[in-house]
């Protein structure tokens, strides 16, 4: 007797269920598709702008769909409420302190004048100089971003040591309080915690970012 | 015979009971309601936990999809296909030829080609200093502009046409002849325009180079400078941030 083919069905799906990948193919491909669609909107504008992936630990900023410079990220702290995958505007950059540009005073110019080029050119360091300009050694070491979503970024050094380990504890316990806290009083709450290998490839950042510039953020 | 006397156990005698030594412990209602107490407030911080972890799943803005992303059945099965011409499409947006990064932090120049990295030079960027005029009237700013730019200009030998700042900055008045204003040999031997009057040019300052000392223009050394100028065309695409 011929086993009816209802009960083949099952067999059929574990199978299916076992191969690996199945089933995401339609969801990663859509994704890939929306994420593809999203930067292309962002690529048709001269406009540099940035792509944080979470997930990845990269952040990159773009232009025209190609990387300028690609920074990778240590650890990644988020808290309170998740940001969502999607372009995400920067409305204000702050510090600690505001880098301040010299004033060049015409007067002093001519009491020292500028050296020679026949001096200049055979010397090679640059150690005898004391520049009055802003470079990036000068930018801040830790700054946010307040985007337009109400999510702040926090850029700041990687922390070592035991004292990061205590605080990553402390945090997976605090973290859940303050978001429950914060919905409570209804107000909005998240903070993305960026975290980098060196102080100088945050000053760097702070260096590049502006104000009204997108980022786009894939957090899934 | 032995007469000694038999030694007597210790320890209680038989048939009565000694009790231990009372140790002092609180009476078990107060102990109960410690317990209980201590349970109520681990399982509240408990729930407040998992309140919490469950809200941080919850997202914040993020724009939404484009409405095209927005598919049907019958374009899921053409997800492949639209992937790959999403993908043609964003590559088609990417400058074609050589072009030019220029980072003005790090002070340093990339040539690239179609993703790889063909040639990097230490260069010198705006000082990002202000000048001010000593009446008052106009100041300048010294930045290396940032953005996207294209090649417009290809120079050999150029002369420099000082402008009204380089002449405030020595503390002299602007000429009114044009003639001099013609500074020669400044800029090294080549230079490439990318408008507004700035320049990637050479520099007789070499050791400055890596650091931001200049007034806006991109100064190179000679070596890298001749590389650049011959590979670059006019119209190659410069990216300065």
């Amino acid at each position: 007797m011929r086993r009816p083919n209802i009960l083949r069905l099952p067999i059929v799906g574990f199978v299916l269920f076992t191969i690996p990948g199945f089933g995401q193919n339609t969801s990663v491909g859509l994704q890939d598709v929306r994420r593809l669609e999203t930067e292309l909107s962002l690529a048709r504008s001269p406009a540099f702008y940035f792509i944080l992936n979470i997930k990845a630990r990269t952040l990159e900023l773009k232009a025209r769909g190609i990387v300028l410079r690609g920074w990778p990220l240590g650890d990644i702290r988020q808290s309170g409420l998740r940001a969502a995958e999607g372009i995400h505007s920067i409305e204000k950059k702050a510090a600690p302190f505001v880098p301040t540009r010299s004033k060049i005073i015409p007067e002093k110019a001519d009491e020292e004048p500028p050296a020679k080029p026949e001096e200049t050119k055979k010397a090679t360091s640059t150690d005898a100089y004391d520049l009055q300009a802003l470079e990036v050694q000068d930018m801040p070491e830790r700054f946010s971003l307040a985007l337009d979503s109400g999510l702040t970024i926090q850029f700041r050094p990687q922390k070592r040591g035991v004292s990061s380990i205590f605080g990553r504890a402390g945090r997976a316990l605090y973290l859940p309080l303050i978001t429950l806290f914060m919905t409570l009083k209804k107000k909005r709450f998240s903070t993305l915690e960026l975290q980098f290998a060196d102080k100088i490839e945050v000053q760097a950042l702070y260096w590049i970012i502006s104000e009204g510039q997108n980022i786009f953020i894939i957090n899934n | 015979m032995n007469d000694e006397m038999p030694i007597a156990p210790r320890g209680p005698e038989p048939g009565t009971f000694q009790a231990p030594a009372p140790t002092p412990r609180p009476p078990s209602r107060i102990r109960n309601r410690i317990f209980i107490g201590a349970a109520v407030l681990v399982a509240l911080f408990l729930i407040a936990e998992t309140a919490g972890i469950i809200l941080m799943r919850r997202t914040i803005g993020g724009s939404k999809p484009p409405a095209s992303a927005v598919l049907s059945d019958k374009d899921i099965a053409r997800l492949p296909a639209k992937k790959k011409e999403l993908e043609r499409k964003l590559s088609g947006l990417a400058p074609r030829g050589l072009f030019i990064v220029i980072d003005s932090g790090l002070n340093i120049l990339t040539m690239r080609k179609s993703g790889k990295i063909l040639q990097t030079a230490v260069v010198s960027c705006g000082s990002g200093d202000i000048l001010q005029e000593p009446n008052g009237k106009r100041s300048w700013v010294f930045d290396t502009p940032r953005g996207e730019f294209s090649v417009n200009s290809k120079l050999v030998d150029p002369d420099w046409i000082k402008p009204d700042w380089a002449f405030i900055e020595e503390g002299e008045a602007p000429p009114k002849n044009f003639n001099d204003r013609v500074d020669t040999g400044m800029l090294g031997d080549y230079a490439l325009g990318f408008g507004n009057g700035y320049f990637i040019h050479g520099t007789l300052y070499t050791r400055l180079l890596g650091r931001n000392v200049t007034h806006g223009c991109i100064r190179v050394g000679d070596k890298d400078l001749e590389t650049v100028y011959k590979a670059v065309p006019i119209g190659a695409k410069i990216y300065i941030f």
